[in-house]
């Protein structure tokens, strides 16, 4: 009996830790955690898991280092940013987040909204940002809503609700109404949810906003505008 | 007589290291491209099963393919990941065209965050126009925030709307998404369980999704000339209702559980295939990523057996 579980073991141990992080995602709670169990016993692994940037394994090695919580290779991570045309490399890091990496990560996030990034990866930005509660200038949140990429704007739009019914002030009324004006569409239907989702002490502020969108010229945002 | 041809050559030198240089106009990032077999084979150079299935495809002068992301929650955990999957995929539908691949190239809609276009060279050689949706379901990346957010119950309505939409009038229709274990493609969050995890019980037993995409598909004279389910086990959970009056619809399936990495690559292989009118053999090569067998397949488009 105890041949064959060492025999097990070994074989558990040969695997490829490819086949250990598939089963991270998709698979019980159970099979998850021996999965865990098995990628920590491998020798060298953050070695395998940086050169695997470099492959189309990437994305496995990303939600290892999630699972793991592998805090040391946030140096490495954040090298990589400024190429993460898909933001997964910027989740990667966002899951890092604790109350020893917190100042860091904000940081680096900081610096990323304000930079010329991938749309993917500044959109996960602003909603870890967001999510955290963590105010930057208004001037920025309202460049960001004039950025190139629509992810961004999105994003910028997202953070600014989080913020508003996070801090009840009502200067995040400002990109709200800025909001009002954009293109595509989408974005003012964003704004005008984020409107009546105000907390009841911006409510009525936030109520006389919704004049400009009352003749929209798009059906959609003049229906949600009421 | 010198000056002003000097003056154009500069002139057409700027507007060329413009083009080569501007940001949207990089080639798609690697890491989720399709592999495809080279050289490609593709309708042009085919008469036969091939020519005739993008014949059929693009009889009309533009193609509408609709993709919807489903709400893709990773309950337990709160997040909600399709709203980034949108973005990776919109970045690369814009990015500039490496040779023979051609989910690239698109323009989005300035007034429409949702729409892309690109024009093609048809099957008979004559430009034709992919019109291409991209919608998602989720309003941001945290399953607890989006049940307070009243965008979401939008976002939700919108999305399920148009797809099911696109299934009595789209040309193509690619669902990125959850099977919730048979209960069917799914554009909101999740019923769960006390523990947490979702309700896959309910979701067996009530089949919203698959019930709505059955129907959908039943009532219509125009149903989609292609459907893919990027989605776990969708051949076995969905195969049987791909069809419209009695008849099959063409469709991309995967036999087994799907890698969200990998279901993003064969979506992509998909839109690919279909703007290049790749044949069966590089149209399969494009779908089957991360696969050691073919457990993403292509069914019914090429009506008899198509050139290699």
């Amino acid at each position: 009996m105890l041949k064959i579980l060492l025999i097990l073991s070994s074989l558990a141990q040969a695997a490829h830790w490819t086949d250990h992080a598939l089963r991270l995602t998709g698979e019980s709670l159970a099979v998850r955690n021996n999965a865990i169990r098995a990628l920590k016993a491998i020798p060298n692994l953050d070695a395998e898991l940086q050169a695997a940037f470099q492959t189309r394994q990437k994305y496995l090695a990303l939600d290892v280092i999630s699972a793991l919580a592998r805090q040391n290779l946030l140096p490495f991570l954040s090298t990589t940013l400024t190429t993460d045309e898909s933001g997964a490399t910027t989740l990667a890091v966002q899951s890092l987040l604790s109350e020893g990496t917190r100042e860091r990560i904000v940081s680096i996030f900081r610096d990323g909204v304000a930079s010329n990034g991938p749309p993917a990866s500044r959109m996960v930005m602003w909603d870890t940002l967001g999510r955290l509660a963590v105010a930057v200038e208004q001037t920025q949140v309202l460049q960001a809503l004039r950025d190139d990429s629509f992810e961004v704007r999105d994003a910028a739009l997202y953070y600014t609700r989080l913020l508003a019914r996070a801090s009840k002030q009502t200067r995040w009324l400002v990109p709200l109404r800025e909001a009002l004006s954009l293109d595509p569409f989408q974005l003012r239907l964003r704004a005008i949810h984020a409107i009546h989702d105000l907390p009841a002490s911006l409510k009525i502020e936030g109520r006389k906003l919704l004049e400009l969108c009352r003749k929209d010229k798009v059906y959609l945002v003049r229906e949600a505008c009421k | 007589m010198k000056f002003p041809l000097l003056l154009g050559i500069a002139i057409l030198g700027t507007c060329l290291m413009w083009w080569l240089l501007r940001p949207s106009a990089l080639p798609p990032p690697l890491e989720l491209q399709p592999r495809f077999s080279s050289p490609v084979v593709s309708a042009l150079d085919q008469k036969g099963a091939c020519r005739d299935a993008y014949e059929a495809l693009y009889h009309d002068r533009r193609l509408q393919m609709v993709v919807v992301f489903g709400y893709k929650d990773a309950r337990p955990s709160r997040f909600v990941g399709d709203r980034y999957e949108r973005a990776a995929v919109a970045y690369h539908l814009a990015s500039r065209c490496p040779k023979d691949y051609h989910a690239c190239g698109f323009t989005r809609d300035p007034a429409d965050g949702d729409l892309f276009r690109k024009q093609i060279r048809g099957p008979d050689g004559v430009a034709r126009w992919v019109e291409l949706k991209l919608i998602h379901a989720s309003s941001g990346p945290d399953d607890d925030e989006n049940r307070k957010d009243s965008y979401q119950q939008w976002m939700s309505r919108h999305a399920e709307g148009e797809f099911l939409r696109a299934l009595q009038s789209a040309d193509v229709v690619l669902y990125d998404g959850h099977s919730r274990d048979g209960g069917g493609p799914d554009f909101t969050f999740p019923r769960l369980r006390a523990d947490g995890e979702p309700h896959y019980w309910w979701y067996t037993t009530h089949k919203p999704g698959l019930k709505k995409m059955s129907e959908a598909l039943e009532s219509t004279d125009t149903p989609p000339k292609l459907v893919g389910l990027f989605s776990c086990v969708s051949t076995g959970l969905f195969g049987k209702a791909l069809a419209s009056r009695g008849k099959p619809i063409a469709r991309v399936t995967s036999a087994e559980l799907l890698y969200y990495a990998d279901a993003l690559t064969n979506l992509l292989g998909t839109v690919s295939s279909l703007a290049g009118m790749w044949c069966e053999e590089t149209f399969q090569n494009a779908i089957s990523a991360g696969a050691k067998q073919k457990k993403t397949r292509l069914e019914g488009f090429f009506p008899r057996a198509s050139p290699k």
